[in-house]
């Protein structure tokens, strides 16, 4: 299989068969908080996708660059959030000065994509499988595509959920993990792609 | 005295972390596929909560107010690198079945939540009250979503058949799927409940 | 512009002392470590030599005189400062992977135990060859002189894992 196909391979298995919410379970804060707006969801996974493959970038020199020759692998986890930090940083101002609707729209959502672990985590599977520079930007790529289906499938799902009639208990949060749930089986289904 | 105790309770139940503020989510869902592992998370968990609330209320004298979120981080990482680099040394097998979630404890948003709602504006004795308040939240909160997946999922408890030998495991709740599930009807549950105290406390 | 400098300082000091906590926890857990790599690999190779309580590494490693054959490392294997027999680690190209093995050998010259410690072979196939029903007819051999089907049985559809064994094997008959 040529490279072509192994990269695609690659990014269906990121964004699909291994999707971040629904099978690592990560990024779920985010997924949990923010679905209740479609427009918020929408801009949220734009802005997590560039500060994912930004931050795979970055963290791609410093570990192999820096951290790795100079012995200081232990230094991995502090090095990588401080550079996630700081990309966050940087779209929050970006994103102040072009629309400050979206600004105010994501709220306090902007400054925890910090806390994103998705973002954190594809820093590591990057290093743990020793993915070289075009398999990270393809593999962050995927990552933040899957993410980004779905943040939007449960958004449109949950605007239609405002208009039925649950009762008290299960409303809000109970529910909107019940069809979490049928949506992971969902994507379980994706497995089979993977033979 | 009193002051310790309140703030110790608050994470247990009122404001448990996991299933009333509902972050942090990523870990319980991820590692309860068993009570064993949840159990072990739960320990790292607690380890570096407490430790991070500490830390974050003793260097408030000199954390000025706008560098307060990379200083929390660095306090944070350098104790999740800790428990990190000890499992790996000391408890090899658990720090594997853990995986990626040992170094993730550090963008955990209960922690990080925590230190900005909580440690930075409280003294060190109930920064510990409450750092040890919403460690136990945590862990009876992973360990009970754990029983309930591993029992229905694979018919055991920490390894240890429980379940009747015609008992077919729904392996669905050792899978994504069954995490989501179970900890939306746990805060169903508890949701449900609460509400019926509600009731009876107004009558 | 002096605040600049202040939140610098400040956050130039916490990352040392965070640094050096880490760097020093870091030292300390390698130790730990080393320690257990040291213990298994003391298990390994007194799995092969039984009788021996305690290994000495060999410094200068032979060239080996078959070029397919790598040797990785030599042990003597002492009880009471009595020389027991050695252990010798080689590396022989299989049919899909290095195949790493130990062989053990008493003061004879004679095969005492054949350990396979790592290889990835075909599972059913090749991966055989790290079964004790084959390696163990090998035990009690003493001369390189041996050969596939004559003298040695190989495995049933792994023609190329056994030999490469063979391979291994022959060689470490040389170096006795």
């Amino acid at each position: 299989m040529g490279l072509l196909g192994k990269l695609f391979t690659l990014f269906l298995f990121a964004s699909l068969v291994d999707n971040i919410v629904f099978m690592r379970f990560l990024a779920l804060c985010s997924y949990v908080g923010m679905t209740s707006q479609y427009d918020a969801s929408i801009g949220m996974g734009i802005a997590v996708t560039f500060v994912t493959v930004m931050a795979s970038v970055v963290t791609f020199f410093i570990y192999y660059y820096i951290l790795l020759p100079l012995n200081l692998v232990f230094l991995k986890i502090i090095a990588f959030i401080l550079v996630i930090a700081a990309l966050v940083q940087l779209v929050e101002m970006v994103i102040r000065k072009t629309s400050p609707y979206l600004y105010r729209a994501m709220g306090i959502y902007l400054p925890l994509i910090t806390t994103n672990c998705a973002i954190l985590g594809v820093t590591f599977i990057n290093v743990d499988m020793s993915y070289n520079f075009l398999e990270i930007i393809v593999y962050s790529l995927g990552v933040s595509v899957g993410y980004t289906l779905a943040l939007i499938l449960l958004a449109t799902i949950r605007e239609r959920l405002n208009f039925s009639d649950i009762p008290n208990f299960w409303k809000g949060y109970p529910l909107v993990f019940i069809t979490s749930g049928l949506l992971a089986l969902v994507f379980l289904g994706f497995q089979g792609m993977a033979h | 005295m009193r002051e310790f105790w309140r703030n110790f309770v608050n994470g247990i139940f009122k404001e448990n972390p996991v299933l009333i503020l509902m972050i942090g989510l990523c870990s319980v869902l991820a590692v309860s596929t068993n009570v064993t592992n949840a159990i072990g998370m739960g320990l790292a968990f607690s380890f570096v909560m407490i430790f991070s609330n500490i830390f974050v209320s003793l260097l408030r004298p000199i954390t000025p107010h706008n560098i307060r979120i990379p200083i929390f981080i660095i306090v944070i990482g350098t104790f999740t690198t800790i428990t990190d680099l000890v499992m790996f040394a000391y408890l090899p097998e658990l720090h594997h079945s853990l995986g990626i979630f040992i170094p993730l404890i550090v963008v955990n948003c209960i922690i990080i939540g925590r230190a900005e709602a909580f440690a930075y504006r409280n003294n060190i004795l109930n920064s510990i009250a409450d750092g040890l308040g919403m460690s136990v939240g945590y862990i009876w909160s992973i360990t009970v979503l754990a029983g309930i997946r591993e029992l229905l999922g694979a018919g055991t408890i920490m390894g240890i058949p429980i379940m009747p030998s015609f008992f077919k495991p729904a392996l669905a709740f050792i899978m994504p799927p069954g995490a989501f599930w179970g900890i939306g009807l746990l805060i169903g549950i508890l949701n449900w409940s609460t509400e019926k105290i509600k009731r009876i406390s107004h009558h | 512009m002096k605040e600049i400098i202040t939140y610098g300082l400040i956050l130039m000091i916490i990352c040392a002392i965070a640094a050096g906590a880490l760097a020093y926890t870091y030292v300390q857990t390698q130790k730990v470590i080393a320690l257990q790599k040291e213990k298994e690999k003391f298990n390994a190779l007194h799995e092969i030599l039984p009788l021996a309580k305690h290994f000495d590494k060999v410094d200068n490693i032979p060239k080996p005189k078959d070029k397919l054959v790598k040797i990785l490392e030599i042990y003597e294997g002492k009880n009471n400062n009595q020389k027991v027999g050695k252990v010798i680690g080689l590396s022989v190209r299989g049919y899909s992977s290095d195949i790493h093995l130990f062989v053990g050998i008493d003061n004879f010259g004679k095969i005492i135990k054949i350990k396979v410690i790592s290889q990835q072979e075909t599972p059913g196939l090749g991966a055989e060859v790290s079964k004790d029903s084959f390696l163990n007819q090998f035990i009690g051999k003493d001369s390189p002189n041996i050969e596939l089907k004559k003298d040695i049985e190989p495995v049933t559809g792994a023609t190329i894992s056994s030999r490469a064994i063979l391979r291994a094997v022959k060689e470490a008959l040389f170096q006795k």
